[in-house]
C-alpha cells in the first residue's frame, strides 16, 4: 500500500512571528518618522524665514539676510562667508557712496568702491549707520559708518549736498536668506538718493544714471600676484 | 530592514534637533494652529505696551490681502500683501519709538515698514497714557481663527471719556477733534474683498 504524498506546509515558529512583527514595526516607525521630519523641516524653515534667520545650506556659498528693522532706518545684515576656495582669494566688504546705478546685475551694477575691508570666513554681522547732516547748518556733514561685528571698519563723511533732496529709494532683496556664488558680487544694500525737481518735489534718478547713495556689497578679493 | 533601521536612527536624530530648534523659534514667534487651513489664524506674540506689539498671522492661500493701519485717520495707510498660491505666514510689528527727542510710530508688515513722525504732543500722549486707553489686542490669550470674509482688527486704541479733557490739553486741536469720531489707533488685516465689502456696508449705512 502506497503512502499518500506529503505536502509541504509553511511552519511558522514563534521566532518567525517575532521577526515579522519587528520588521513591520521598524518599517511603520521609519515611515512615520520620515513624515514627521518633512513636516518639521517645513515648519522650522518657515519660522526661520519669519524671524529672518540666516540659512546656510551650502558652506561653499556666501549667504546673507537683512534683519527685521526694530528702529527707524536700521540696516543690519547677517552674513556667512565661505572658506577661501580655488576660485577666490577670500572676500571683502565694499562700499560706494556715489556713481551708483539702479540695478545690480552685471559688472556695471557695481562701481569702483570708495572703501573695502577684508572678511574672514564664517558668520558676521554687518550694519550700516548713516547720521544725517543738519539741513539747517551748511557746515554740517553726513556721517556714514559700516560696522562689522559691532566694530566700525569704515567711516566716511560727506557734505550736506551729498543728499540732494530729502528722499531716497532703497532696494533690498534680502528679506529672505539668500545664497550667492562665491565668485560673484553679493549685494547687501543699494540706496540711491533722489534729486530735487524744478517743482521742488524729489524725483528718482533714472536707473541707468549714476546717483549718490550707499551701496554695500561683498565681493571676491583679487588674488595676490 | 537594515536600511529602515539606519534611516529610523538618522531621521530620529534630525527630528530631535529640529524639535529643539522649533521650540526656540516658537518662543520668538509663537505657535500657530493651522488645522483649519481656510481661516485666518492670529496670535499675539508680544505685548509690551506701546514699546512693541507683535503678531504672527496665517493667511490662507488664494486671496489678495491688505494690511491697513491708521492714527486717528491722520496717517491712513493700506499696503497690499502679495498673493501666493501657497498659504503664507507674516509678522506684523508696531512700535512707538522716541529717537533723538522725536516720537515716531513704526509699523512693520512683510512688504513694507513705515515710519510716521508724530505731531507734537501725540507721541508723548500715546506713551504716557497707553495703560489708560481702551485697548483691544487681538489673540492675546492664544491662537484665534477668523473667517476670510471679515476684516480682522489686530489692534484698536480708543481714548476713554475720562481722558478726553487731558487729550484736549495735550494734543493739537485738529488731532483732538479727530478723536471725537475716530479711534486713536487701529491696525487691520483682511482680504481685499472683505475690505471692499465693509466699505460698501459703511457707505450704505451712512445713507
Amino acid at each position: 500500500m502506497l503512502n499518500p504524498p506529503r505536502t509541504w506546509r509553511p511552519r511558522l515558529t514563534l521566532a518567525h512571528l517575532l521577526l515579522l512583527t519587528t520588521t513591520i514595526a521598524i518599517a511603520v516607525a521609519y515611515y512615520s518618522t520620515h513624515q514627521k521630519l518633512a513636516t518639521m523641516r517645513t515648519a522650522v524653515r518657515n519660522m526661520r524665514q519669519l524671524t529672518r534667520e540666516l540659512i546656510v545650506d551650502n558652506s561653499y556659498e556666501i549667504a546673507a539676510i537683512e534683519r527685521v528693522p526694530t528702529l527707524p532706518h536700521e540696516n543690519i545684515f547677517d552674513i556667512y562667508i565661505p572658506s577661501v576656495g580655488k576660485t577666490t582669494a577670500g572676500h571683502e566688504l565694499r562700499l560706494a557712496l556715489d556713481g551708483i546705478v539702479g540695478f545690480e546685475t552685471g559688472a556695471n551694477g557695481f562701481p569702483l568702491p570708495q572703501d573695502q575691508y577684508p572678511l574672514t570666513p564664517g558668520r558676521h554681522i554687518v550694519e550700516i549707520r548713516h547720521r544725517k547732516a543738519d539741513s539747517k547748518n551748511p557746515e554740517s556733514m553726513h556721517r556714514i559708518e559700516i560696522l562689522l561685528d559691532d566694530q566700525v571698519v569704515m567711516e566716511h563723511t560727506r557734505s550736506l549736498g551729498w543728499v540732494p533732496a530729502d528722499g531716497w529709494f532703497s532696494a533690498s532683496s534680502l528679506t529672505e536668506s539668500r545664497a550667492f556664488h562665491p565668485s560673484q558680487p553679493a549685494q547687501l544694500h543699494r540706496r540711491r538718493f533722489q534729486v530735487p525737481t524744478l517743482g521742488g518735489s524729489p524725483s528718482s534718478v533714472p536707473d541707468g544714471e549714476p546717483a549718490n547713495g550707499i551701496l554695500l556689497w561683498i565681493a571676491p578679493r583679487s588674488p595676490s600676484p | 530592514m537594515a536600511y529602515c533601521l539606519w534611516g529610523l536612527i538618522r531621521d530620529g536624530s534630525e527630528l530631535r534637533h529640529l524639535k529643539v530648534d522649533a521650540a526656540r523659534l516658537e518662543r520668538l514667534v509663537g505657535r500657530i494652529d493651522t488645522n483649519d487651513e481656510q481661516k485666518i489664524q492670529v496670535i499675539n506674540v508680544r505685548n509690551d505696551g506701546s514699546n512693541e506689539l507683535l503678531w504672527r498671522v496665517y493667511l490662507p492661500a488664494g486671496h489678495a490681502w491688505n494690511f491697513s493701519h491708521g492714527l486717528a485717520r491722520h496717517y491712513d495707510s493700506t499696503n497690499s500683501i502679495s498673493t501666493t498660491k501657497e498659504p503664507q505666514e507674516i509678522l506684523i510689528r508696531i512700535r512707538l519709538v522716541n529717537r533723538d527727542g522725536r516720537w515716531v510710530l513704526m509699523v512693520m508688515s512683510p512688504n513694507s515698514w513705515g515710519i510716521s513722525n508724530l505731531p507734537d504732543g501725540v507721541g508723548g500722549f500715546l506713551s504716557e497714557h497707553w495703560n489708560e486707553f481702551d485697548t483691544m489686542v487681538a489673540a492675546q490669550d492664544g491662537n484665534k481663527s477668523f473667517s476670510t470674509d471679515e476684516v480682522v482688527s489686530l489692534l484698536s486704541v480708543e481714548v476713554p471719556e475720562a481722558l478726553m479733557e487731558t487729550a484736549k490739553g495735550e494734543l493739537e486741536d485738529s488731532f483732538y477733534k479727530q478723536l471725537q469720531t475716530q479711534l486713536l489707533f487701529s491696525a487691520e488685516v483682511g482680504t481685499v474683498g472683505a475690505f471692499v465689502a465693509r466699505a460698501e456696508r459703511l457707505e450704505m449705512g451712512s445713507h
